[in-house]
Formats: structure tokens, sequence, C-alpha cells
């Protein structure tokens, strides 16, 4: 099963690193960022204990939510959806993904405690 | 006259002479009858050279006697104060009242579970004397009559917190202030943050692997100023963080956030203007 799978995932691999724009390979490798925080959190949060619990949940929504963020603007810039958001301008889904960010760190900082 | 009537008749019925007769001791069984085998009768005015003893809570304490009129033997009722005094030798002492029957008789009967509550609590040795008085006896009895071993149950009297009465300092009521939590030691904690930061080292460097262009950017006086707002922004959180407090925040914030987004807005109209011009 594994040995099949391997080529798979190389060729998968391979394709993504020729097919998806320059763009959406930074957007990924930022979600890949936020997603490997976020669990180390989690992991924090299960192995050592929840103690500032504000903290916690303020740093984990914050990974949280920027991955979604992140997910938004990635629907929005990617070219294959074009058709989709034909109002939206990659450059203004930029600035919305940056004013949300703002809107969301303030509301974190202040639960941070 | 009348009145010399009246003093003749009080004087008359002050006058009379008691007798104490049949008086029965004894310590008997819970179930078992008053009969003259388990009782001793103890003579008047003598001590008996018996002593009562009970050692369990179920037996009964017995006393009964009769109280004649000494003129003509007939049974006397006048007596107000029928009382068996129990005193032990350290002072304290109880007072049980021998309840007149139907028959005439006098009588205390009750299992020492029930007396103990009589006996205040009192439990051991006992001299007990029979104490009878009235304004019609002329001779007051106080009679030590017999001793007594009793073991009575003695249940400690609980007085209500409201009701003690307490004269001696009460410890001084310290302050508690509220326990820290417990926290996990300084080098997890640190090393922890270590953790949650390495995926930032990935970052970068599959930032610096996919290759940003920072050359796209237009070379205009809005760049730095747009950064350079977003930069003060995510600074202004951190200070949010440390000292201000909300209402400060927002009012550096709606300072910070025009300039930023006049910035944002000219530096993205130009990109976006410039890539509409290349696709087209």
């Amino acid at each position: 099963m594994a040995a099949q799978a391997l080529p798979v995932l190389q060729k998968l691999f391979e394709d993504y690193q020729k097919t998806t724009p320059q763009k959406l390979k930074i957007i990924d490798a930022y979600m890949t960022y936020i997603l490997f925080t976020g669990i180390f959190q989690f992991v924090y949060c299960v192995l050592v204990g929840t103690f500032p619990f504000n903290s916690f949940l303020s740093g984990f929504i914050s990974t949280v939510t920027s991955f979604v963020l992140a997910s938004c603007l990635r629907m929005q810039v990617n070219p294959e959806n074009r058709t989709e958001f034909k109002q939206v301008s990659p450059e203004r889904a930029f600035a919305d993904f940056i004013f949300a960010n703002l809107v969301l760190h303030l509301v974190v900082t202040n639960f941070l405690g | 006259m009348s009145l010399l009537i009246l003093s003749i008749l009080f004087i008359a019925t002050a006058s009379q002479e008691i007798a104490v007769q049949n008086f029965r001791v004894g310590i008997l069984a819970k179930d078992q009858e008053a009969t003259n085998e388990h009782l001793k009768t103890i003579p008047a005015f003598s001590k008996s050279s018996e002593l009562f003893s009970a050692s369990d809570a179920g037996q009964r304490l017995y006393i009964s006697f009769n109280l004649l009129n000494k003129a003509d033997n007939s049974k006397f009722s006048g007596a107000q104060q029928v009382f068996l005094h129990f005193a032990q030798e350290s002072g304290e002492d109880a007072v049980l009242v021998a309840n007149p029957q139907a028959s005439g008789e006098y009588l205390y009967d009750a299992t020492l579970r029930v007396a103990s509550k009589q006996f205040n609590n009192l439990a051991g040795k006992f001299k007990g004397s029979l104490i009878i008085g009235g304004n019609t006896i002329k001779t007051p009895i106080n009679w030590y009559f017999a001793d007594f071993q009793l073991a009575l149950p003695t249940i400690p009297i609980i007085t209500p917190k409201s009701q003690q009465i307490n004269y001696s300092q009460l410890p001084e009521i310290q302050h508690e202030f509220r326990q820290p939590e417990k926290r996990p030691s300084a080098v997890i904690s640190d090393f922890f943050t270590l953790v949650v930061l390495t995926p930032l080292l990935f970052l970068v460097g599959a930032w610096l692997k996919i290759g940003i262009n920072f050359g796209n950017a237009p070379a205009s006086i809005w760049v730095p100023i747009f950064h350079a707002g977003l930069a003060g922004i995510v600074g202004l959180f951190f200070v949010f963080w440390l000292q201000l407090d909300m209402f400060e925040t927002l009012k550096y914030l709606a300072i910070l956030g025009f300039v930023t987004f006049v910035a944002g807005n000219r530096v993205l109209r130009q990109l976006a203007a410039a890539s509409k011009s290349k696709s087209e």
C-alpha cells in the first residue's frame, strides 16, 4: 500500500511544483506554517495544560482564523476560480485579507490578556 | 372571730407530721416486674448498706414509696416537693421528681438511658436522698438513704454555636490570597515557545525557495508608507498587549489605519492597473 502510495504522492508533488502559480505557492506555504503552529499549540495544550486558558484560546483561534482567511484569499486569487470571482481582483482580495487580519488580531490581542 | 378560726385552721393544717412507708429501691432489668424480691425495702431514716449498681443503660432505676399522715396512718397527699436528690462527691447533683401514681404511691421508674438527661449527663457514684416538703408538713424530710453506682450513658450536650460563650481569644483570621494555578516549569514553556516558532523558519525557507518577487512592487512613495503602516499597526497591537487599553489603542489605530488604508489603496490600485494592462 505504502509502496503504491509513494509514487502517487511524488507525482502529485511534482505536478504541484510545475502547475501551481507562484502566488498560490506562497499562500500554501503560509497556510502550512499556520497549520503547524496551530498543531504545536494544541500539542502544548494537551501535554502541559491550558493554564492561561484565554492565551491558549486566543492563540489557537488566531491560527485557525488566519488559516480560514488565507484559504479565502487563496480561493479568490486562484486563476481557476476566475469565473466565480469576476468582480474581485487579486489585489482587492489581498486588501480584504489584510483588513480582516487586522481586525482579527485586534480582538486576539485584546483577549490575550 | 373568723380570723381566729382561719388561723387555727391554718395552724391545724400546717402541723401535720408525715411518715415514709414501704420505701423500695432497686435496679431492675428492662422488663422486670417491680416485685419485692427484686427490690430492697429500706426502713425510714436508715441508710441501706447495699450499693445499688447499674452498669447497663437498659437497666431501670426504680424507687417507690408511700407517704402517710403520721397521726392516723392515712394517705398523705399534701406534699408539694417530692424529690430524689442524687449528689456526687464533686458537688454535682441531679434532682428527680417522684410522681404520684393513681394508687397514691410515689414512683420513679426509668431506664438509665432515659434518666441520663435528668441526671444532667452525670455518671458514676451518687448519694441518693429523699426530699419531701410542703406548707402543710411540719417536719420536712431530707433523708440520705443509699449509695448508687450508675453507669449512665453520658451524651455530651450540644449547644448551638450561636449560644456558646467563648471568652478566650479566637485565632486570628488571615486573609488567604488566591493561590496561583499550577504552571509548567519555565523550561517547558520556553521550549514550546521555540517549537511553536519553528514553522516560521519553515515559512521563511519555503518562501525563499518559491521566490518572493519584491521587484514587482511599483516604484512609488506609497509602498514604504503602506508597509510601514502595517508594521506600525502590528507594533501597536504589541504595545496594546503590553500596556495600552482598548480606547487608546483604537485612537492610535484610527490614525495608523487611515494612513495605511490610503497607502494600501494606492499601491494595490497601481498593481491592479499594471496587471490589467499586462493581461490586455
